[in-house]
């Protein structure tokens, strides 16, 4: 694929239930090794339009380009294969098994191995769970918690079960992770990790859509912010510009612009 | 831990019993431990691993029944072709029950199995040039193996306990895979498993086979100890006794789920030293289980080491 086209393209996505627009004529594109901010009022079609782009929601009109390949009506499993990654607003991770147990689980569909390899235990599928190990080494010192690796992730604390999901999307190596709300409800020390762990993996080639509620965080780590508001852009830009548009004023705060 | 040890102890006390005990009472209450161990471990596949209560388990097993004594004596084939065959007919089944059940959510799928099994029992009762109806098929003859013939208890603990043993040693490496580690994740979050790429509906077809397949073949072989086969076959009380051991054993947990299976096979029969009150008992031990240790005996265990990690990471 050429960098001239987007790593992803959304295009006129519509999505109602019984009549109201929830996400109507929606439209943004993201560039190839960004971060890219979402950020609106609730109520303005985030978690609509991440439901849409993930396939977890069929939109009733619209495209949705992935590095140019269409996965507008692709099942959220084959989405996750084509590349793209998403978390979950609540913290959706496997709590009875162990830290280790839910990196290498999430890289295994990535892997070669069938059912008969799995089940025989075959060469191939060994060497798939030795280069998971690694992968899940380096992600797991990232978000440092190596005292945890061999415990059941049950044990752990709301803001560390929010970085084990983040490390567990990381594992295949996505070309774009979609997190929503990553730092919500984790504390502010652990929110200048997070980012750090976000910068960190930038720096290394991989591409990021955050929808988050806290704006500083975004404005500190986003190259590009497209803010949504009554479930379609209203404008987009460098975290500057957009903080200083009246128009966004007025939607978060009600002060007439 | 000595686990292959144990194990190859326990198989090995079990291979040598017949030499020591002639009774064939008890050889007859081990031939079914090894039948019941089989269907509850199968059980454990589809309701233990993905969390899905099959009410067909029951279906399957009768199916494996009748299947298997219709080849031998309508179809002439050897007990060795038909007892397999059989598994492979309910796996089909399986299949063709499993797809539309599970197009929906987990409550359908459980009324969706309970009427599968009901309509099996209608079919054997009715279908009467096939089964000979409510009389079943008596004289069901004994299959030979290298010209020995397999009647009486003796025979058939060994057969049964063999079967049990090749069945068992297939499933503990299908529950210690990482078949079955995507099975209990997508138990765990059915949406997290997809949004990192799973197929859920291939897992589920998967071990709803699975289950349908060796416990067709477990209820071959009773229908063949038996001697006889009528729709008694599906009557809720294997599908009742399954469901305990699995439950009892801690749903997912391979161990768990064979020693609640054996301890829940043998124990009525020890009871029967009080004859009046052997159910009660029997009750009792199970409210006692559900009060006490709801996630099961694999369950508890876990519970007990998760709490000392949690202290000693505290710390």
């Amino acid at each position: 694929m050429s960098s001239a086209t987007p790593l992803l393209e959304v295009e006129g996505l519509r999505k109602s239930f019984a009549g109201v627009h929830a996400v109507d004529n929606m439209s943004f594109s993201v560039a190839r090794n960004t971060i890219t901010g979402i950020i609106g009022p609730n109520g303005s079609g985030k978690s609509t339009t991440i439901d849409c782009i993930s396939g977890f929601q069929r939109p009733n009109a619209g495209r949705i380009r992935l590095d140019g390949r269409d996965i507008t009506r692709l099942t959220p499993q084959k989405i996750a294969k084509a590349g793209l990654i998403r978390t979950f607003q609540t913290v959706h991770i496997y709590e009875s098994m162990t830290l280790r147990e839910n990196l290498l689980q999430a890289a295994r569909p990535f892997q070669a191995a069938g059912w008969v390899a799995d089940f025989l235990r075959l060469p191939g599928m060994r060497r798939e769970v030795d280069a998971a190990m690694v992968r899940a080494d380096e992600l797991v010192d990232m978000i440092g918690l190596r005292k945890y690796y061999d415990a059941p992730t049950r044990i752990l604390s709301y803001g560390q079960k929010k970085l084990v999901a983040l490390a567990a999307g990381l594992m295949p190596k996505p070309r774009l992770l979609v997190l929503d709300e990553p730092v919500a409800g984790v504390n502010p020390t652990r929110i200048r990790e997070v980012e750090e762990v976000i910068l960190n993996l930038h720096a290394a080639g991989e591409s990021f859509i955050i929808v988050e509620h806290n704006v500083e965080f975004v404005m500190r780590l986003c190259e590009r912010v497209i803010v949504f508001v009554g479930g379609s852009k209203m404008t987009e830009g460098d975290p500057k510009s957009v903080q200083q548009d009246a128009r966004v004023l007025e939607a978060y705060l009600g002060i007439p612009a | 831990m000595r686990m292959p040890l144990l194990a190859i102890i326990v198989v090995a006390v079990a291979a040598l019993l017949p030499l020591v005990v002639s009774s064939s009472y008890i050889l007859s209450v081990g031939v079914t431990m090894f039948l019941y161990l089989v269907a509850a471990m199968s059980l454990n596949v589809i309701y233990g691993l993905l969390g899905l209560l099959s009410l067909a388990h029951i279906a399957f097993w009768g199916i494996g029944g009748y299947f298997t004594v219709i080849a031998v004596m309508d179809l002439g084939l050897s007990f060795w072709v038909a007892l397999p065959l059989a598994g492979l007919f309910a796996g089909v089944l399986s299949i063709a029950v499993g797809f539309p059940a599970l197009r929906l959510n987990r409550h359908s799928f459980v009324v969706v199995t309970l009427i599968f099994a009901l309509l099996t029992t209608l079919v054997a009762r009715d279908w009467v040039s096939l089964t000979r109806g409510p009389m079943g098929i008596p004289g069901i003859p004994s299959p030979y193996f290298f010209g020995h013939e397999i009647a009486g208890a003796y025979s058939f603990y060994y057969l049964s306990g063999l079967f049990a043993l090749i069945s068992l040693l297939l499933l503990y490496l299908f529950f210690t895979s990482r078949i079955a580690d995507t099975m209990r994740a997508i138990n765990q979050s059915e949406d997290l498993a997809r949004s990192q790429g799973v197929n859920p509906t291939a897992y589920k077809l998967l071990a709803f086979f699975l289950s349908a397949f060796f416990t067709a073949m477990a209820g071959g072989i009773l229908a063949f100890n038996q001697r006889v086969i009528d729709p008694l076959i599906f009557d809720f009380f294997f599908m009742q006794a399954f469901l305990i051991m699995v439950i009892v054993g801690g749903r997912g947990s391979f161990v768990g789920v064979l020693v609640a299976g054996a301890v829940m096979s043998i124990l009525p029969e020890v009871l029967r030293f009080s004859v009046d009150l052997r159910m009660v008992l029997y009750g009792l031990a199970l409210l006692a289980f559900v009060t006490w240790a709801p996630n099961g005996l694999a369950g508890w265990i876990r519970e007990k080491r998760e709490e000392r990690l949690r202290s000693e990471l505290r710390q």
